[in-house]
């Protein structure tokens, strides 16, 4: 996962990856880092990786997904015979469903599972990227 | 609203630890960020803070912060910052006044209103027009009279704003 390789490297003797690595758990915004952020930052001593912790802190608290899920789900079509959703995505790309009533379970599980590899797979790349940051770090350290 | 969790409250408190940083600019990030942690961030530890800071950025920041958090507990120890020598503490604190918005301050704005300086009598008569009483009306047409104009203008503005409130209302 993409938070362990970065809490890893929050340990980093280079205050540069230290505060990167803290940077990039705020862009994260997963709020299990916090912890791991906090036992930082009582032992750093380097201004700057202060600094980037105390503003992961602030980018956590302000990122979306912390919010509550809403009370009402955002479609909600009881008894439909036909629905299609089309829904435009920041990449502009748009992503169109129908679903027919009564639904079709295998079709459903297929669909969620498709989803969960899209997921695995952006997921993947992230965290490649941040392995291969890393990498190109500790070359430059050398 | 984001509400407080277990998580925040241990941002929260670490944040609160480093108000007491033996270097300022950790301080002053410190207080900073407690701005950007939501209403729930307890006052205390910032207050308590303020009233022994000696560095102006620090303490301009824990005004603000006090000002963004909108906690009215805050306001009879701001009020002691309106008398200060260094007009941007003045400043900044006649806007945290406004931005908690409270009736409470009003008294202590409308003092303000005739600073020595001009312009914290602008910033006074915008934080009256922003916590929108009508109870301060009589005191700013008093300062329709101000020798600055900018101060002139913002206390028409702030005549403006409440009576657009409570013509709304």
């Amino acid at each position: 996962m993409a938070i362990n390789a970065c809490v890893q490297k929050l340990a980093d003797s280079d205050p540069q990856i230290r505060a990167e690595m803290a940077k990039t758990l705020g862009k994260l915004g997963s709020e299990e880092a916090i912890s791991f952020l906090c036992q930082s930052l009582d032992t750093e001593t380097t201004k700057d990786v202060i600094f980037e912790i105390m503003n992961a802190f602030t980018v956590i608290h302000n990122s979306g997904s912390n919010q509550p899920m809403p009370e009402n789900p955002k479609y909600n079509f009881p008894n439909a015979q036909n629905v299609q959703i089309v829904e435009q995505t920041d990449g502009g790309d748009v992503i169109a469903h129908n679903y027919a009533s009564p639904p079709n379970l295998a079709e459903a599980v297929t669909e969620i599972q498709n989803s969960l590899d899209q997921l695995a797979e952006t997921k993947l790349l992230t965290s490649q990227a941040i392995q291969q940051e890393i990498q190109q770090n500790s070359d430059f350290k050398t | 609203m984001i509400t407080n969790n277990q998580y925040t409250q241990m941002a929260i408190e670490a944040l609160s630890d480093k108000l007491n940083d033996s270097i300022p600019e950790i301080r002053a990030k410190a207080a900073e960020s407690l701005g950007k942690m939501g209403d729930s961030v307890p006052i205390s530890a910032l207050i308590n803070r303020l009233l022994v800071e000696e560095n102006q950025q620090v303490r301009l920041n824990l005004i603000e912060t006090l000002g963004e958090i909108g906690n009215d507990a805050a306001i009879p120890d701001l009020v002691n910052y309106l008398n200060v020598e260094d007009i941007l503490i003045r400043t900044a604190t006649v806007k945290a006044l406004g931005k908690i918005g409270s009736e409470k301050a009003i008294s202590y704005l409308i003092n303000t209103l005739s600073d020595a300086e001009a312009s914290v009598r602008v910033v006074a008569a915008q934080a009256l027009g922003q916590i929108g009483s009508e109870e301060a009306i009589p005191n700013l047409i008093q300062v329709f009279s101000d020798p600055d104009k900018t101060v002139r203008l913002q206390v028409a503005d702030a005549i403006g704003k409440i009576g657009q409130r409570y013509a709304v209302a």
